[in-house]
C-alpha cells in the first residue's frame, strides 16, 4: 500500500493525537484536550475544525453555569475511519 | 515514508490512547491537604497516648481507643471532604465533571480493600492489638495506591511501594516507630508527592 493513500485528514500529528484521545475516551472538553495535548487554543481550534468538517468528530457547545463549554466527540464515521487508518498503517509496516 | 516513521506513528497512537484514559483530576493541593491532615493525625495520636503508653501499649485503655477512633474518623472525613472540594474545583477549571466513569471505577475497585482494612481495625481493637493498626492502614493504603497506578501512571506505583515499605516496617517495630511510620506515610509521602505534582512541568 502506498503511504500517500493514508487518510490525509487524520495523518497529521495534532489531528492524530485528537483522534487517538477521542477514540479512547469518546468525548473530551476543550480545556481537557488542550491540557492533555499541550497545544495552543488556536492550534486545537484549527485542527479540530478540519476533523469536524471531515465528519470525524462532532463539536458541542453549551454552558456550565455562565461559562461556555466546548465538548468534542468522535463520530461513528470517525471511529470507522480511525480504525481503517490503523489497519492501513499496520498493513504497511507488515509489508516493509 | 519509511518503516520507522510508520512504526513511530503507531506507537504514538497507542501512547496517546493510554495517556488519555488516565485519571488526572486530583490536584497537587489535594495531596498536600491529605499529607497535612495525615501528619496532624499522627502528631495528635502521639499527644493522646503519650510516650508512656506508646512504649507500653498494654496501658492503652478504652478511653484512649475511643479518642483515637474519633480523631482518625475526623481526619478521614475532613480529608475526604477537602479533597472532594479540590477535585471539584480542578474539574470545574477544566470544564469536566468531577466524577468521570474512570474515577468512579477507580474508587469502586478499592471498596474491598477498604472493607478489609476496616474489619481488621475493629478486630485488632477488640483483641487489644492496636499497635498493628498503623501497619494495616499503611499496607492497605499502599495496595490501593499501587492499583491506582493502572488508572493514573507511575507516580501512584512509587507512592504505593513507599506505603507498603512503611507498612512492613510498622508491622514489625514497636508502637512508637509504627506511629512515626504512620506520620511518614500519610503525612510525609502525601506531602512529597503533592510538592512533586505541583512542581513538575506538566502541572504548570
Amino acid at each position: 500500500m502506498n503511504p500517500e493513500k493514508l487518510n490525509k485528514i487524520i495523518h497529521e500529528r495534532v489531528r492524530l493525537a485528537i483522534m487517538s484521545a477521542l477514540a479512547a475516551r469518546g468525548k473530551l472538553t476543550f480545556p481537557e484536550l488542550k491540557d492533555f495535548l499541550e497545544v495552543t487554543d488556536g492550534n486545537l481550534s484549527v485542527h479540530s475544525r478540519i476533523l469536524e468538517e471531515g465528519g470525524l468528530i462532532s463539536v458541542k457547545k453549551d454552558y456550565v453555569g455562565r461559562k461556555p463549554r466546548t465538548t468534542f466527540s468522535i463520530t461513528g464515521e470517525g471511529r470507522k475511519q480511525f480504525r481503517k487508518y490503523i489497519e492501513d498503517l499496520e498493513e504497511m509496516i507488515g509489508k516493509e | 515514508m519509511g518503516y520507522k516513521e510508520l512504526e513511530r506513528d503507531l506507537k504514538f497512537i497507542k501512547k496517546t490512547m493510554e495517556a488519555s484514559t488516565r485519571y488526572k483530576n486530583v490536584p497537587a493541593s489535594g495531596y498536600l491537604v491529605a499529607g497535612i491532615m495525615g501528619a496532624a493525625g499522627a502528631v495528635l495520636t502521639w499527644f493522646i497516648l503519650g510516650a508512656e503508653k506508646l512504649a507500653d501499649f498494654a496501658k492503652v485503655d478504652n478511653v484512649d481507643v475511643k479518642n483515637l477512633a474519633t480523631l482518625w474518623a475526623v481526619v478521614l472525613v475532613v480529608t475526604l471532604g477537602c479533597v472532594k472540594i479540590l477535585i471539584k474545583l480542578n474539574a470545574k477549571k477544566l470544564g469536566l465533571s468531577s466524577w468521570s466513569s474512570l474515577g468512579v471505577r477507580m474508587i469502586l475497585a478499592q471498596v474491598p480493600v477498604i472493607i478489609a482494612a476496616g474489619v481488621l481495625t475493629i478486630a485488632l481493637g477488640f483483641s487489644r492489638d492496636c499497635h498493628l493498626i498503623p501497619a494495616v492502614w499503611l499496607l492497605c493504603y499502599g495496595v490501593m495506591t499501587f492499583s491506582f497506578s493502572y488508572y493514573t501512571g507511575i507516580d501512584h506505583a512509587i507512592q504505593g511501594i513507599a506505603f507498603l515499605i512503611l507498612g512492613a516496617v510498622a508491622a514489625f517495630t514497636p508502637p512508637i516507630v509504627a506511629l512515626i511510620m504512620l506520620g511518614a506515610g500519610f503525612g510525609g509521602v502525601h506531602i512529597i508527592f503533592g510538592i512533586y505534582r505541583l512542581l513538575r512541568p506538566a502541572a504548570k
